[in-house]
């Protein structure tokens, strides 16, 4: 599923179509895929109009279960009978109603703390998500992941040009590169990831080694004339 | 100053790790105890906690030093190594001197370069399914006997406990999802130590042990400590550091002081 995501991501924008074959590869009724800027998010796409108008509702009421995954870092209950939300939240009830929804299960797209997004799946059965279900959940989040710091990189969702195994090194100096960087030019650890991703890229070296440069300060990133981003010292 | 006997170390390790379990508490800081008490218990040079991801990869979640070349060490089992036989086979692996085995070249090669010789490797079970490996390193080829090893699968048990018990489980009662916070929680942490590093001009390792130190001084659990600096809701003052007090303890330290 995950190469699927990942083939489907390349050819085609994150649009509608991308997240109706998300809504496929999952087996749910609908799926919304929105970017987190800050504490707040923001819809990517959805897989139809109904959907976009719930979403929109809770983003302009500020609260909702993909707001509480964004916030927590933890996705929805698996059985979340749409009764038990429109307990807590009378507006979503008429809207959920109107949709059609029964169910709606929001997955935090993160990495460690970084927050990227929120992947939304919605159910018109009044069932909550399978185990499976879930599970599938997780791997596509995880897959979405990528595909959105590629997206926000302009790099390929693979763009990995030596799978970072082969080169030995141990992985956690991606994420502390990403600290590091963003503690260097005041931007969120979620946008650092995306920097390194773009520059390992670019400079065609394999992501694990140019963290590693990073942690041993060998390059880093300033903050030039013009407020730009660039990239200093041997790589 | 008399060093505590094995049995009575032993025994207060389990009685701690329970109390941990019925409090609420924070699954890496209890991993990261857990593989210093490994180190004191069997006079071992390291030891470490590996969890498999969603790709089968095994990451470290905890282990006794955040020396970057005990980490490559653990990573590289990957490849080749006694935690990766262990995780495939979900059977303990005990190799007291890896000079006698042919099994793991790469993986010997590096060990020993970085001062082992015998290296212990114990699963992490739950029913069916190995989710991940305890590992333990020793300076010296000692053999560990049948009830070092009982006792070495005892803890690697109480390590599974602990991943699906911990704090926020809440309704994530699905595995992946669970093992997937522990995973988080780590990367959490590097991501930490990274912002602190480049703030502050600290090795990692210090790194680390300043945000531990921070979140037990603020009663506040590690993982959280680390997401609220990750998503710059807090900033550590540096004149609360401590220079030189919590280098990682070498085996035989007491960890009572709970510092």
């Amino acid at each position: 599923m995950a190469q699927a995501l990942s083939t489907a991501s390349a050819s085609a924008d994150l649009d509608e179509t991308f997240c109706t074959c998300c809504r496929d590869l999952l087996g749910v009724d609908g799926v919304s895929i929105s970017l987190a800027s800050s504490f707040d998010l923001a819809s990517m796409c959805t897989t139809n109009a109904s959907i976009s108008a719930f979403e929109e509702l809770e983003f302009t009421l500020g609260e909702g279960p993909a707001l509480d995954a964004l916030a927590s870092g933890e996705p929805s209950p698996p059985e979340h009978p749409p009764g038990e939300m429109s307990e807590k939240r009378p507006p979503f009830d008429a809207a959920a109603a109107d949709s059609g929804l029964g169910g709606v299960f929001a997955f935090p797209l993160n990495v460690g703390a970084a927050r990227l997004g929120v992947l939304t799946l919605f159910v018109n059965s009044i069932t909550g998500l399978s185990a499976a279900q879930h599970d599938d959940a997780l791997i596509a989040a995880d897959a979405l992941v990528h595909v959105i710091l590629a997206a926000q990189g302009s790099t390929p969702a693979s763009a990995e040009p030596v799978p970072f195994r082969d080169v030995g090194l141990f992985r956690a100096e991606i994420h502390q590169a990403s600290g590091m960087l963003s503690a260097q030019i005041g931007c969120t650890v979620a946008d650092a990831l995306v920097q390194l991703r773009g520059r390992a890229y670019a400079v065609e070296k394999p992501i694990a080694e140019l963290a590693r440069d990073v942690v041993l300060g060998r390059t880093r990133l300033l903050r030039g004339a013009d407020n730009q981003i660039e990239w200093s010292g041997e790589e | 100053m008399r060093t505590p006997s094995r049995e009575s170390l032993l025994s207060r390790t389990f009685v701690q790790l329970a109390d941990s379990l019925v409090d609420e508490f924070d699954l890496i800081e209890l991993l990261t105890l857990l593989s210093l008490r490994c180190v004191e218990l069997f006079e071992a040079g390291a030891a470490g906690i590996l969890l498999a991801d969603q790709r089968g990869t095994l990451q470290v979640v905890a282990a006794s030093s955040e020396r970057a070349r005990l980490l490559e060490l653990f990573q590289l089992q990957n490849d080749q190594g006694p935690c990766l036989d262990c995780y495939s086979t979900g059977s303990p692996i005990s190799v007291h001197d890896l000079r006698s085995v042919e099994r793991w070249p790469l993986f010997t090669a590096e060990a020993e370069a970085a001062g082992y010789r015998g290296v212990g490797a114990f699963p992490l079970r739950l029913r069916d399914e190995v989710i991940g490996t305890l590992n333990i390193f020793m300076a010296d080829p000692v053999e560990l006997g049948d009830q070092d090893l009982q006792i070495c699968q005892a803890l690697a048990d109480v390590a599974t406990i602990a991943i699906l018990q911990h704090q926020a489980v809440q309704q994530a009662e699905n595995l992946s999802g669970q093992l997937q916070q522990a995973l988080d929680s780590r990367i959490a942490i590097e991501q930490a130590k990274g912002i602190l590093a480049e703030r502050f001009h600290l090795e990692m390792t210090d790194a680390f042990a300043q945000l531990r130190r921070f979140a037990r001084g603020s009663n506040q659990r590690l993982s959280d400590v680390a997401a609220a600096l990750v998503l710059g809701q807090i900033v550590l003052d540096p004149s609360t550091f401590g220079h030189g007090v919590d280098t990682p303890p070498e085996a035989g330290s007491s960890l009572e002081q709970g510092s």
